[in-house]
Order: C-alpha cells, then structure tokens, then sequence
C-alpha cells in the first residue's frame, strides 16, 4: 500500500481532482490573505525602520521580546490569560448546551423564540458601550446599584477596586454576550438528530431527562467536541475588547485582570513598536500551537472523526 | 525545503512591490498632479464644498487637484504608520511631536527637507517660519517636518464655579493649592454635585499634579509621549537639562505632601471613588452641573465656558503653574505636516502647502469654510454664521497652517479671552531649551515600556488617592521601577540630554 | 403531559425566562437611555424611561439623510453578495475535507487551521491588501477582507461529518460527480447549519466597520457600521482634542447608544427568518422527500 501511494502525490491528485479543485479557491485565499502577511512574522525579530520595510529592516535578536519577561508580570499574565479562557470556554459551553436542550425540547413556541432572539441582542452592543452601561450601574458615587442597595441599608459595592468580584463579572458578561451564538449552533446540531429515534424512545416509555441524557446528550458530543477544540485553540489569546473597555488602566485591578493582550497593548502604546507587538504574538502564537496540537491529538486517539485536523 | 523557498519568493514579490521610483525634483506644472493629504480627526459634513472650493483655486495656481482623508482618533495608533508603511498615495500627512513625528522620522517614514526646497517651493512659509521652530524640529540636524508658523500658546488649567464659590463665601481662589475650602464646601452644600468628578484618561491624575505643582518648579518628562512617561524629568528653572527622579528632594516631599492631601479628598468624598473607571470628562460634568471642577486646557475649554454662560454659570480659571508662576511653552513643533520618503510629487505638494499655509485666501477657506457662507467679517471680528455646523471651527483638522491670519472670533466669552491675553501678558509662559527634546528609545524601548506599565499600574492609584498608605505605596512604586530599569532609561536619557545641549550651543 | 414533563417545562421557563430578561433588559435600558438628553445622562445615569426626553442625537446621526440610505445599501449588498459566496465556498471546502477518499484532508485541514494560530501582524497584512492585492479603496476589499472564517469552515466540517458516509458514496456509485453530489444532497442536508453559520456570517459583515476604516478611504462606498464610527468619533474629537476648542454642543453619551440602536435595526429581521430552519427533522426531511 505505502510503496503504492509513495509516488502518488499525483496519482492522489488526479483521482480525486474535482474534489482538489473545490478546495483550490479557499486554499487561495488563505495563501494570499494568510500565507502571504504571514511572512511578516520575521519582523518579531527585527528592529524595524520604514526606509527598509518589514522584510528587510534589521535583525536584532531577540530584543523585541524582552520587555515582556522583564515586566516581571510574564507568567501571571499568561496564567490569568488561560483561567479567563478556561473559564469563558466551560460556562459558555454549558449555557449555550443548556438553553440549546431547553428551546429544542420544550413546549411555548413563542414564548422561547422570544427568549432566543433577545439572546442575540447583547451581540450588538459592543464593549465601550457595556462598559459606560457597567459604570453607570455600578459605580461608587452614583451607579443605579448602590442607590438600590443603600435604600435597602446595606454597604455599598466598590466594584472598581475589589477584583475578587470581577472573576464573577467578567465571566457573566461573557456568557451574557456570546450565549445566543453557542446556542444556535448546538441547536443545529440537535436539528440533525432523526426525530424517529425520540419517538421510539417515547414509546419506549423513557422520560424527557432521559431522552435527553441518552439521546440529545451523546449526539451532541461531537459537536461539542469539535467547539471546544477550537476554543482551546485560542486558549492564549484573550478578549481585548472586553478587557481593555471593561478595566483598561485600573491599578487595583491589574494584577487580577490583565492578559496578555492587554498588558502587551499598555506597554507599547506610547512607542507603537510594531516589532514588540509582533514578538508578543509570536508568544501566544506558540503557546496556543502546542495547546492545540496535545489536545488535538489526545482527540485523535479517542476517536479520528473528532479531531479537527 | 520548499515551503522555505515559497517564503523567500513570496517575501521577493513583496519587496519588489514595495520599491516605488524615486523622486525625482524636476517640476514645470504642466502636468496636473492630484495631491492626497491626511489629517486627523474625521471629515467635517461641509468639507467637499471646501474641497471644491479649493481645487478652482489649486487648478488655476498650481495645476493640482487635491484631497483630503482623515486618520480617525480611535484610529490613530494602528492606521498613521500603515499608511506610511505602505508608502502609497500619501502626498503629505498631518505631525506633532505629540502625532508621531520623532518616532516616524527616526525609523525613516519621512523625507528629509532641506533649506534650499524650502526657499525654492515655499518662499512664503520660509519667509514667516523663524529659524527657532526649524531647529527644534531638525532630527540630527535635518529636518522632516513643516512645523506650523503659529505655536499654540497655552496652559493646563482647571475651573471653578464662580457663582457658587461667592454664594458659600469663600474667597478668590487664584492657585490649586488654596482648593480645599471650596471642594468642602460642595461637599456640604449642593449633594447633588460632586466636587471634583474625574475620568481616567484626561483628569487622572491632575487633582494631585496641580497641587504638588504649586510647590516645586515643573519637572518635565522627557518621555512623556510614551504613555505615562517615566517619573523623570527636568526642571524647568534649570538649564542644565539634570534629569531628577520624582523619588529626588525636594519632589519627594512635594508628592507625599500632595499625596496625603489628595487621599484625604479621597476619604472625605471630595473626589469621586472610580476616575480608573470613569469615561466621562469632569469639563463635560461641569458644564452639566454635575462637577464643581472641570479640567482641561485654556484652548479646549472654550465650548465649556460657551456652554456655561448659556447655563448662567460662572466661571473661573485657575491656571496650573509651578511655585515661581511659569510652566513651560509647547515647542513650535506641536503641529506641522510632513511628506512622506516616497512620495510621488513632492516639489508641487510643497508648492500647495505653501499657500494651504500662508496664503490668506486658501488659510481662511480651510479653517473657516466659505466667506458668505460659513462666516462673514464684521468690525474686525469673525462672526461664524450657522451653517458653520457643517464644517466646524478647528474641527478639520488643519491646525497646522498660520493661525495668526485670524482675527479674533466674535463669540469668545471674556474669561476666555482674558486667559489668551494673561497667558501673553503675565509670562505664565516660559522657553526652555529643552522644549523641542527627543529621545530616541531604541537603546532602551523595553526598559521605557515596562517602567510605563509600572507607573499605570501602581502611580495612579496614589494619584487619585486610594491607596491606604502614600508612604508604603511610595516606596514599593520605587522599588519596582528600579526593577523594571528605570536606572538605564534616566542614564541614556541623561546621555541624549547632554549631547542635544551640546549640539544646540 | 406527564410529571417529568411538567418540571422539565417549569425548569425550561425559569431558566430561559431569566436568559431572556437579562440579555433583553439592557437593551431596554440601551434604547431608552438613546432618548435621554446628555444632562440626564451625566447627572443621573441611565433610564429606561427618559425623564428628560431628547431627539438631538437621532437628529445628529439622520442629519443627512441621503448618505444613511446609500450606507445601509452599501451594507446590505455586501453582507447578501459576501455571505452567499462565503457560505457556498466555506462549505464546499469543508465538504472537501469529510470527503474520506481526499487522502489529505487532514493535512488540508490543518492548512487552514494553522493560519489561525500564526500572523504576521497588522502591518504586513495591510501592505499585503494594499501594495499587492491593490485593493485599497475597493469594494473586494469590503466583501473578501471578513469572507472566510476558519472556524466556521470546520464547524461546517463538522455537521456534514455527521451525514453518514453511505450518502455521498452510493451516489458516486450511481455515477453522479462530486460537485453535484455536494450541491445536489450534501447542501440540503444541511440547511440547520447553513442557516446558522450563514447568520454569523452575514452578521460579521453587518457589523465590519474595521475592513472599511482600513481601507476605504471613498466615502461612496462606505458601509452603515463605518459611517456610524465615524459619526462617533468626530464627536469624540470635539471632547477630546487638547488643541482644539470646537464650538458645537454634542450629545457624546446619547449617541453612543443611539448608534448601537441604528445600526442594530434591520438585521434582527434576518433571525426569525433564520429560526425557520430550527425545525426538528428539518435536515433529514430533505432526503426523504
């Protein structure tokens, strides 16, 4: 077999030409829109000036990345990164899987339309304008909230300087945000499950948990599956946006909130060092590749169809 | 092997593509050239009426067409070095000291111009430009920059409400130091304003800075362009250009001292809790009625005080000076315009800045918009009519060319107008001959990115006074600049402060 | 109903009930607050129902009426041509990459994931779209810049994986070619999850004002999204600029909400249109009939 196929790069190609041919125009794409800036990566290397451009400019080592291990925040950052995403990815998954069985499964067509267009809403408010609608709820002096709360006697919440209560916050708005997204898609999955299975189940006698837990459940592990994997593929890149809108620049929050992202963005943003960015990258880059090709291929053990690739 | 060499090809093509034909100085106007140029900020309504405007006349004197993009302020960061990188249809680009000049020149972006092209192409600028403002803008003795013909003249201040310091009987307050009695007095009096209602991006900070201002001779940052800057500077009642460490006497007490004080603001709710998270600018919730104190600087704040008198507040200005009265003057290079290394048609594009600058007719056509129609000239003054909505005064983004063309403007409130005039009368105002300073980071960009995290991170919680403990916070904020290198960045920074002094003699 | 169902449905309308109100109560708030005057909102925060009730942000952004019309069309012919070609590309890539006889689907596969990993960066992808594509200032940036998503490529990948292999193979025995078996079977099958990446899809480019800030400079062919930042930010400017002492009175706060409500509008149209095809049995329907 192997012998067989050695010389056959062509051979493969030949026999399965219509299908090589339907990939060549996203193979394209990628090669142009991907491939090709790709190249400027040699810049995290590179001391860049404009008179050479980025491919020619300079090496200088390693240099770009220095100031990211001497900030001395290297590994607290990286760490904070991962338990955010980790977290994101879990709660975000479990809602979306949730409210996916729920609008499948129960009764009120219109009551969980409803629902699941109002899910969708918070999509289009984009960060800055959480973050004005965040501050103006629960900021110290004024916020809606501690109104609310000081009517009721109690002590007023000093959000802005007590980081323990931004690992509930941040996780909240996430799931907030992007649960109409996670929904749709589990629930497209649940469309493909042939309803005569249900009905035998019916008949069968089984409960509605117990459709679920024996049918639903295992029919959307794949789905799952291939989600998560893809989640854990950007395991180091964080929610700029989010952060950055949401805390920025806050000191006492600093040390519990900041990732990568964002500590790279407030280093730099007096020089705009391209390169240092660049090398930044590169970090997450290389971090994210080795997460994904473990879990990858841990999947692929399991079973082949799972994997992504 | 072969992905490698794919690479190489690839990187090959680029290359190529990049090298655009040098320029060549050879220029009789018998070719129409069109002219792209970028400023910042975003394209008023009116401006292709402008636009229009300005090619009849460009057309007629110079055989040019010309247009106007604008890099959004959101943008800026991200897109100003792209358009350069690219070096594609960018004839000329808007550049301050604060917009990205010394980092853009240093690392090649913009083509040198020298004193010869200036005569030959921009007999009228070079005729009103001073040799001083050329200086300051040279880079190792060559230039890259126009530098405007006007330097803005102004200073920080902060401002109070007249009216309601009269009515709880507290007396003129003519320096931040003397605050306290009025910011009390709001505190008790009017629950539903804050006495001083900060934002992180603007405010933060000013509360304490004015105040420890008012003590010591400003301390100027020579890396204050990089963010938060380093906690280094130099004195401006000094001309040596000796670079002191805010941790150096006599600021260390002026900080503690001021510190303390704004803490206890803090404490007794004089300050609001969350400026590290507040958005809104205090010139905005003061002229809201919502602050007892806006922040701003004695240009910016002229909408505030127009808002005001419409609201029948009073207004005060307290300017924000060091102990002898002095701040130092922004260099002349605060606004200019530079052209970039590859560009097309240089000579004609220096030609069209000529006049955009200096000619009356063009100058006053991009500020104000159409004679007749955006305004009209009435006993000396400018009076904007209502269709200058469409193309708002300063908003254009040409702040570069000669302002002191104008008249005066017909609606400034006297309290703006006698700031202008205090700032020139008074001497509030003072030269260094470090005023046009740069440095040049490359040695040490990642000390001065680490020492600005570290001075976000851990200053500004003492700035805005909710630190427990100035004194503990003080010191360990000491120790992790030392950690983050701030020992290197005050020596290389001592270095180019020596040798630009030298050079400059 | 029986007991079981009885408590799954209570616990279904307790759980989405609350879902629903937290992600529509903002929006409340969202909509509300865009009426409210700027006093109202910097001295008493936000409402759902304005106190102080104020038109002038929804004046400011309607202030030329002509150019909102020619972005919403500009938007809308980018985001119908951009998520038909997208998704019809997308998933025919991904068809491709199920396809258990392409011997390197994973490799192809891989192809494309690792450009999610790797990038050079800002820089050179600009100079790639504008000094070797040429496509500054043109409308194939707008429409190829968002195109393709590799996540929605190999979710796509995904949920034809799960049409069973027997499908696709008896019809190559029967003689039909791949690109008919693709369009003719594989597609229908798979409407649920064309609806839903197709919905992602289109609302990416509804919402891309990014694509049009760094590379279209032609106000003509500006998007809805782009003309709303810039709406926004000139306004920004008027706060923020420190040279600058600009003599007009901008509500900075309301926009900002009113903007969110403009631009959000038309396209919650597409979801109910989109929640057709959330029907049980809808995909395996198709083969059946």
């Amino acid at each position: 077999m192997k012998l067989r196929d050695g010389g056959g790069l062509f051979r493969e190609l030949a026999r399965n030409r219509t299908l090589y041919l339907m990939f060549v125009p996203i193979a394209l794409y990628f090669l142009l829109f991907a491939y090709l800036p790709m190249t400027g990566i040699v810049m995290a290397f590179k001391e860049f000036n404009f008179r050479d451009g980025i491919w020619l400019s300079p090496w200088n080592g390693v240099k770009n990345f220095k100031f990211f291990f001497i900030s001395g925040k290297a590994l607290q950052v990286t760490a904070n990164t991962f338990f955010y995403n980790f977290l994101f990815l879990a709660l975000y998954t479990l809602f979306s899987v949730a409210v996916a069985i729920f609008v499948a499964e129960m009764k009120g067509r219109y009551f969980k339309k409803a629902a699941q267009s109002f899910m969708f809403l918070p999509y289009f408010i984009s960060w800055v304008v959480v973050s004005a609608m965040v501050y103006n709820f629960f900021n110290y002096d004024t916020g809606t909230f501690n109104h609310l709360i000081a009517a009721l006697g109690a002590k007023p919440l000093n959000l802005y300087s007590t980081p323990a209560d931004w690992y509930f916050l941040l996780p909240f708005l996430y799931v907030w945000k992007w649960v109409g997204f996670g929904s749709v898609l589990y629930l497209a999955a649940i469309m493909g499950i042939d309803p005569e299975i249900y009905e035998a189940a019916t008949i069968d006698g089984a409960s509605v948990f117990q459709r679920i837990r024996s049918i639903t459940l295992p029919s959307l592990r794949m789905t799952m599956t291939v989600l998560v994997l893809l989640g854990v593929g950007r395991i180091m890149r964080g929610e700029f946006d989010m952060f950055w809108q949401l805390i920025g620049n806050n000191g006492p929050l600093i040390d519990s909130t900041d990732i990568i992202d964002t500590l790279v963005f407030r280093s730099i943003m007096g020089s705009q060092d391209f390169a240092m960015a660049s090398a930044a990258g590169l970090y997450q880059s290389l971090l994210c590749l080795a997460i994904i090709l473990l879990a990858n291929a841990l999947v692929r053990r399991v079973d082949e169809d799972y994997a992504l690739f | 092997m072969k992905r490698q060499r794919a690479i190489v090809i690839a990187a090959a093509a680029l290359v190529a593509a990049l090298a655009i034909g040098q320029p060549a100085f050879a220029d009789d106007l018998k070719k129409e050239v069109k002219i792209v140029g970028y400023v910042l900020g975003d394209a008023p309504q009116g401006l292709p009426a402008i636009t229009a405007e300005m090619n009849k006349k460009a057309k007629a004197d110079l055989n040019v067409s010309v247009e106007f993009n604008y890099i959004g302020w959101g943008d800026l960061a991200a897109k100003y070095p792209l358009l350069l990188a690219a070096g594609q249809d960018v004839d000329w680009i808007f550049t301050a000291n604060w917009c990205r000049y010394f980092e853009s020149a240093a690392k090649g972006a913009f083509m040198e111009l020298t004193d010869d092209m200036l005569k030959k192409y921009m007999p009228k600028y070079y005729a009103t430009q001073g040799k001083v403002a050329l200086q300051q803008a040279r880079i190792n003795g060559k230039l890259y920059m126009l530098p405007t013909t006007s330097p803005d003249k102004k200073v920080d201040v902060a401002i109070i409400r007249g009216d309601l310091r009269k009515k709880y009987g507290i007396p003129e307050i003519k320096r931040w130091s003397e605050i306290e009695p009025y910011l009390a007095a709001i505190k008790a009096h009017e629950p539903d304003m804050m006495p001083i209602y900060a934002d992180n991006t603007f405010d933060v900070g000013r509360p304490m800075a004015y105040y420890e201002d008012c003590f010591v001779p400003i301390l100027v940052d020579p890396l204050a362009s990089t963010g938060s800057g380093t906690g280094l500077g130099f004195n401006i009642q000094e001309t040596s250009g000796k670079l002191y460490s805010m941790f150096d006497e006599p600021y260390i007490s002026a900080i503690k001292k001021s510190a303390n004080m704004v803490k206890t603001w803090y404490d007794k709710g004089y300050l609001n809790k969350d400026v590290l998270a507040n958005k809104v600018r205090s010139k905005e919730a003061f002229a809201q009625g919502k602050s007892a104190v806006g922040f701003g600087n004695s240009i910016d704040i002229q909408q505030t005080l127009t808002d005001c008198v419409a609201k029948g507040y009073e207004v005060e200005i307290i300017p924000d000076l060091d102990n002898k009265g002095h701040r130092m003057g922004d260099s002349a290079i605060g606004n200019g315009v530079a052209i970039p290394a590859f560009a097309k048609n240089p000579e004609r594009t220096m030609m069209f800045l000529d006049r955009l600058m200096e000619d009356k007719a063009y100058n006053y056509l991009i500020y104000f918009g159409i004679e007749g129609k955006h305004y009209t000239i009435k006993d000396g003054k400018i009076a904007l009519n209502p269709a200058i909505s469409d193309y708002p005064v300063d908003a254009a983004g040409f702040w570069f060319t000669d302002k002191n063309q104008f008249l005066p403007l017909s609606n400034w409130t006297p309290q703006y107008a006698a700031i202008k005039s205090d700032i020139a009368k008074k001497g509030y105002v003072v030269d260094h001959p470090l005023s046009a300073l740069n440095i040049d980071t490359t040695a040490i960009k990642n000390e001065v990115a680490t020492v600005n995290q570290v001075l976000i991170q851990y200053y500004q919680s003492i700035e805005v006074g909710s630190v427990p403990d100035v004194e503990a916070a003080l010191k360990s904020l000491q120790q992790k600049l030392k950690a983050a290198g701030v020992d290197a960045i005050q020596a290389e920074c001592q270095r180019q402060i020596n040798a630009y002094l030298t050079a400059s003699k | 109903m029986s007991a079981d169902e009885v408590s799954f449905n209570v616990l279904g309308y307790v759980f989405l009930g609350l879902v629903g109100l937290v992600t529509i109560y903002p929006f409340l708030v969202l909509i509300g607050s865009s009426f409210a005057s700027e006093h109202e909102l910097i001295t008493k925060g936000y409402p759902i129902i304005p106190a102080e009730f104020s038109l002038k942000s929804y004046g400011l952004i309607f202030s030329s009426p002509g150019k909102i019309a020619r972005a919403y069309g500009v938007t809308i012919f980018i985001t119908v041509v951009g998520t038909l070609v997208s998704l019809f590309v997308s998933s025919m890539s991904a068809y491709v990459l199920t396809r258990r006889s392409v011997k390197y689907r994973r490799k192809l596969a891989f192809f494309i994931y690792f450009t999610t990993l790797f990038s050079g960066g800002l820089a050179p992808y600009y100079i790639v779209i504008v000094s070797v594509l040429h496509l500054k200032n043109s409308m194939l940036a707008l429409l190829l810049v968002p195109m393709f998503n590799v996540m929605y490529i190999l979710i796509l990948k995904n949920y034809l994986r799960q049409i069973p292999d027997s499908l696709p193979e008896a019809a190559v025995i029967d003689g039909a070619g791949e690109f008919r078996i693709f369009t003719r079977i594989m597609l229908p099958m798979s409407k649920p999850a064309l609806a839903s990446i197709g919905l992602f899809t289109a609302l990416i480019y509804w919402n891309d004002w990014w694509t049009a800030m760094m590379f279209m400079d032609r106000e003509a062919l500006q998007p809805l999204q782009y003309l709303l930042y810039r709406i926004l930010s000139s306004v920004n400017l008027a706060a923020n600029i420190v040279n600058s002492a600009t003599l007009i009175d901008l509500p900075k706060e309301s926009l900002k909400l009113a903007l969110t409500v403009v631009s959000t509008g038309p396209i919650l149209l597409l979801y109910p249109f989109v929640q057709r095809f959330f029907v049980k049995g809808v995909a395996l329907g198709a083969v059946k009939e």
